[in-house]
């Protein structure tokens, strides 16, 4: 952001979020409960974050053990209420709490007033007052103080404003200097008068600085004079020593100011570094936890917009229109031609251009390109800084940095979309070979069967007997059929995975979709026994008649496909704890341990070694899974322990039956 | 019927079906006319007047339920449906637009001649009054008398379970919807309730069939409606 003169009546209205956050000022006092009770409050009324803040300055380093001890329960109160605690540091904490109030985006500072009675001590009164008198735009609110005993507080020092600092340094110089002055009457000793004046003056270049340190040396040094000359026989230029001693003094107390004034120099700019620092690790902490460009482009405008108090927006390639903004907030970010222009250069050269810069001066926003590990990927505009806001005179080094985080979080967005969507890729490549593959071979082999057969019975009639004949005749049958079969498990699985499985659930009992799922399979199951064995009390449940059909057909499809000719099929029905269990038994040779999941895999081909695998599309048992699922049950296989295999299905009772009418009532 | 040989129309595009459906119509003794699409079709249902019209759903000019509905509009002339669609909704909306049965592709041809020589059978009582007395199977059915015997013992059913029986013995082959089957038994009041059929067929079977799982009478055709097995 570049440096804008203060124009507080001419800013617009600062852009941002309504609710804003909330701060609760905590101190060592009885009152503090009070205020994060009302900050709760509020917070939750407005449905803002709230933070509890305390400050740590020189004067709380040295709080009595008892008054420690409140604070510390203040700040645990605070947090059980729900708010982020957080400790500042400086000198005064009005100041210190409205630095970080600005920077935070906070809109409301709740603050407990002091008790009223006059002989306490004055620190809150303060803090309050100076709160009001610099809060700003920030509201201030004030909850009634807590009645306290006067032994609680040690005495804090008096109130500090840079005019009473020059009043009260010339008053304590003034005091010294006449102190110096009348040392003679009340018997102390020069060298204690002169100590005692540099005393004087070096605190007060240590408490105030340079200027008022200088007041005070000249107010002790006029005052001096004044008592000191006008005794009788003193008349006449100053005495040499004096004036060394006027000269040493004052050089203290320059000396000391300069010190003092580094020292806060310092501590003001590593306050101000640790607000950048936690506004970085804010913004980076929220783009960590978003996904989706828009998302994020989101998330970092709104911190951008708090840290800044600037109209943001983040602009990214889009298609041959060139840059625009992502977000539904950035979209009032005005981009005329001269704008687009200046976001341009910045996005195609990598640096930073527009308001402020040499490229692009007449543009009215900054543009900050996003460069990720790939070269730039986007722009940030920023337009007007909020004067008042901490960040507003941001360095370049800094928006620069945000940018560096707002890219590499965006790129790694990217990434991750751009990783998973080649995954489901890769599956779906993998999906399509092995079902390129299974097609070839299931569809190749009764085709090639179809063909050969007949076209030997058209022309090669002179070599064939009936037997031959019939046999030929016969294969071509049984060949179609398998195409058949595996052209309607495709297309099965087909629907099953594009998403157009619509289950249509309908309370029937479960003999009629056994009964119609045998009746489907009467030429596959013919020769074998086949045994049912449904309670007659079982009921109904609700499923889709259609498709449990096609798992039973599938189910005794395979069952007579892997299992002897002649061999016993069971097919049995029971329910139990809201659960209705339908299981095809056979007497096969049963699945190895090993092979019981995976048969319901896709294109799984159940093998053993020395036995011809039986046509098929290795996709009956996953059409199987895929219905039972859908309905929200559960498919398995067992060995039986006398010998065969086991496939259960379960499926889920749930609701009731559709009442029925008795039936005196149908017409009959 | 003009003549004694059954006359057979078959309205389907695709030449080799037409040609193996004409082979074995004419081998069972019918005489067979081919129309390739669905407007050709009804011109030669008027012209020709068939006994029966087998009809292809997937037609290259009309829907064949068009051509349904057109031939409704004045022939009571049996329908039998060849769809190559294995939605159970289309031969529903078909059997509900007036068509008497159908058959999903591929079919045995022992399966299309079982069926046809049933609409033929349905399509001559209709002309005549109704028969009052059924045989199918085990099941002998006396409607003057009201009396159902099953294997010679007498069966005693509700009122409800005597009606459908004879819904399904009447159109013994056939396949019968749902809706079709409620209106009948039930009125067009409960046109919708596939629940009540459900619970009085699980009735019906109890006392007809003697595996209710396995049943040898009283056919399910998922999610479109019932077959009294007729062979």
């Amino acid at each position: 952001m570049q440096p804008q003169p203060p124009t507080p009546d001419t800013a617009p209205a600062p852009p941002g979020p309504a609710a804003g956050r909330l701060l609760a000022y905590v101190d060592a006092s009885l009152t503090s409960a009070k205020v994060l009770h009302a900050a709760q409050r509020l917070a939750g009324e407005l449905g803002a974050e709230w933070v509890a803040a305390s400050v740590e300055t020189r004067k709380t380093a040295s709080l009595s053990a008892h008054a420690r001890q409140r604070l510390d329960y203040s700040l645990a109160l605070a947090e059980r209420l729900g708010a982020e605690t957080i400790m500042l540091h400086g000198d005064l904490e009005a100041e210190v709490l409205l630095d970080y109030a600005r920077a935070q985006d906070v809109t409301l500072i709740v603050v407990g007033r002091p008790s009223e009675r006059r002989w306490l001590p004055g620190g809150r009164r303060r803090v309050l007052r100076d709160l009001l008198e610099n809060s700003g735009d920030i509201a201030v609110c004030v909850v009634p103080g807590v009645e306290e005993s006067a032994d609680r507080e040690p005495p804090p020092p008096a109130p500090w404003g840079p005019w009473s600092a020059y009043r009260k340094a010339a008053g304590i110089g003034a005091l010294a200097g006449a102190l110096a002055a009348l040392s003679d009457h009340v018997g102390l000793s020069q060298l204690h008068v002169v100590t005692a004046y540099s005393l004087g003056i070096i605190l007060v270049a240590a408490r105030y600085g340079r200027g008022p340190s200088l007041l005070a040396a000249l107010a002790g040094a006029g005052l001096f004079g004044l008592i000191y000359e006008v005794e009788p026989g003193r008349l006449g230029p100053p005495d040499l020593p004096y004036l060394l001693t006027f000269a040493a003094t004052l050089s203290a107390a320059l000396i000391t100011s300069a010190l003092t004034e580094q020292i806060r120099r310092q501590a003001h700019s590593l306050q101000q570094r640790s607000l950048r620092a936690s506004a970085l690790f804010r913004l980076s902490e929220r783009l960590a936890s978003t996904s989706g460009a828009q998302p994020l482009a989101e998330a970092a405008e709104g911190q951008l917009r708090k840290l800044l108090g600037a109209e943001v927006a983040i602009l990214l390639p889009q298609g041959p229109s060139g840059l625009a903004p992502v977000t539904a907030a950035g979209n009032g970010f005005a981009l005329g031609p001269r704008e687009a222009a200046a976001a341009q250069w910045a996005f195609e050269h990598g640096h930073m251009a527009g308001a402020g810069m040499d490229s692009m001066p007449s543009a009215t926003a900054l543009y900050v390109p996003l460069i990720g590990p790939h070269g730039a990927i986007g722009v940030i505009g920023m337009r007007k800084a909020r004067p008042g806001s901490p960040l507003a005179r941001a360095p370049r080094r800094l928006l620069a940095t945000f940018a560096t985080q707002i890219a590499l979080a965006i790129e790694r967005d990217q990434m991750a979309d751009m990783a998973q969507k080649s995954l489901v890729q890769a599956e779906a490549e993998r999906l399509r070979s092995s079902l390129l593959s299974s097609v070839s071979h299931d569809l190749r082999t009764p085709l090639a069967t179809i063909a050969g057969a007949s076209s030997t019975l058209l022309e090669l009639q002179h070599i064939q007997d009936a037997e031959t004949r019939q046999q030929l005749l016969r294969t071509i049958c049984d060949e179609a059929s398998h195409l058949n079969q595996f052209v309607e498990n495709i297309l099965q699985m087909t629907r099953i995975e594009s998403g157009s499985l619509a289950l249509h659930r309908e309370w029937q009992p479960i003999e009629e979709v056994i009964g119609s799922a045998l009746e489907r399979t009467r030429a596959a199951l013919a020769g074998r026994p086949v045994h049912t064995a449904v309670p007659d009390g079982l009921g109904m449940a609700p499923f889709d008649g259609v498709l449990i059909q096609r798992v039973l057909v599938n189910l005794l499809d395979n069952a007579a496909k892997y299992t002897p000719p002649g061999t016993p099929i069971e097919v049995s029905a029971e329910a139990a704890d809201r659960q209705l269990v339908i299981e095809v038994a056979d007497r096969g040779p049963g699945l190895p341990e090993e092979e019981r999941q995976r048969v319901f895999e896709k294109f799984y081909r159940f093998r053993r070694p020395g036995v011809k695998v039986p046509t098929g599309t290795g996709l009956g048992l996953s059409i199987c899974q895929a219905i039972v699922e859908a309905h929200g049950g559960r498919i398995w296989a067992e060995n039986r322990p006398e010998g065969g295999a086991s496939f259960r299905f379960a499926l889920p009772i749930e609701g009731e039956p559709p009442p029925l009418a008795a039936e005196e009532e149908a017409p009959a | 019927m003009s003549t004694n040989k059954p006359r057979v129309l078959i309205i389907e595009d695709e030449k080799p079906i037409r040609t193996f459906l004409r082979a074995s119509l004419e081998g069972e003794g019918h005489d067979v006319v081919e129309a390739e699409a669905g407007r050709e079709g009804v011109a030669q249902a008027a012209m020709w007047v068939p006994d029966l019209v087998i009809l292809d759903l997937g037609l290259p000019d009309i829907d064949g339920l068009q051509v349904i509905r057109e031939l409704r509009g004045w022939s009571h002339v049996p329908i039998v449906i060849l769809s190559a669609r294995e939605r159970e909704g289309d031969k529903v909306a078909a059997l509900d637009a007036g068509a008497d049965d159908y058959l999903t592709k591929p079919f045995g041809i022992r399966e299309l001649l079982a069926r046809v020589r049933v609409a033929l059978r349905h399509a001559a009582q209709t002309g005549k009054e109704r028969s009052t007395q059924y045989r199918v199977g085990e099941i002998q059915m006396d409607l003057d008398a009201r009396r159902v015997f099953l294997a010679g013992k007498e069966l005693h059913l509700t009122p409800i379970e005597y009606k459908l029986l004879a819904t399904l013995i009447h159109h013994a082959g056939k396949v019968l919807t749902h809706r079709f089957l409620l209106k009948e038994v039930w009125g067009p009041g409960r046109i919708d309730d596939v629940h009540y059929l459900r619970v009085f067929m699980a009735g019906l079977r109890r006392k007809i069939e003697a595996d209710p799982s396995h049943p040898r009478y009283l056919l399910t055709e998922q999610g479109v409606g019932y077959r009294l097995a007729d062979e």
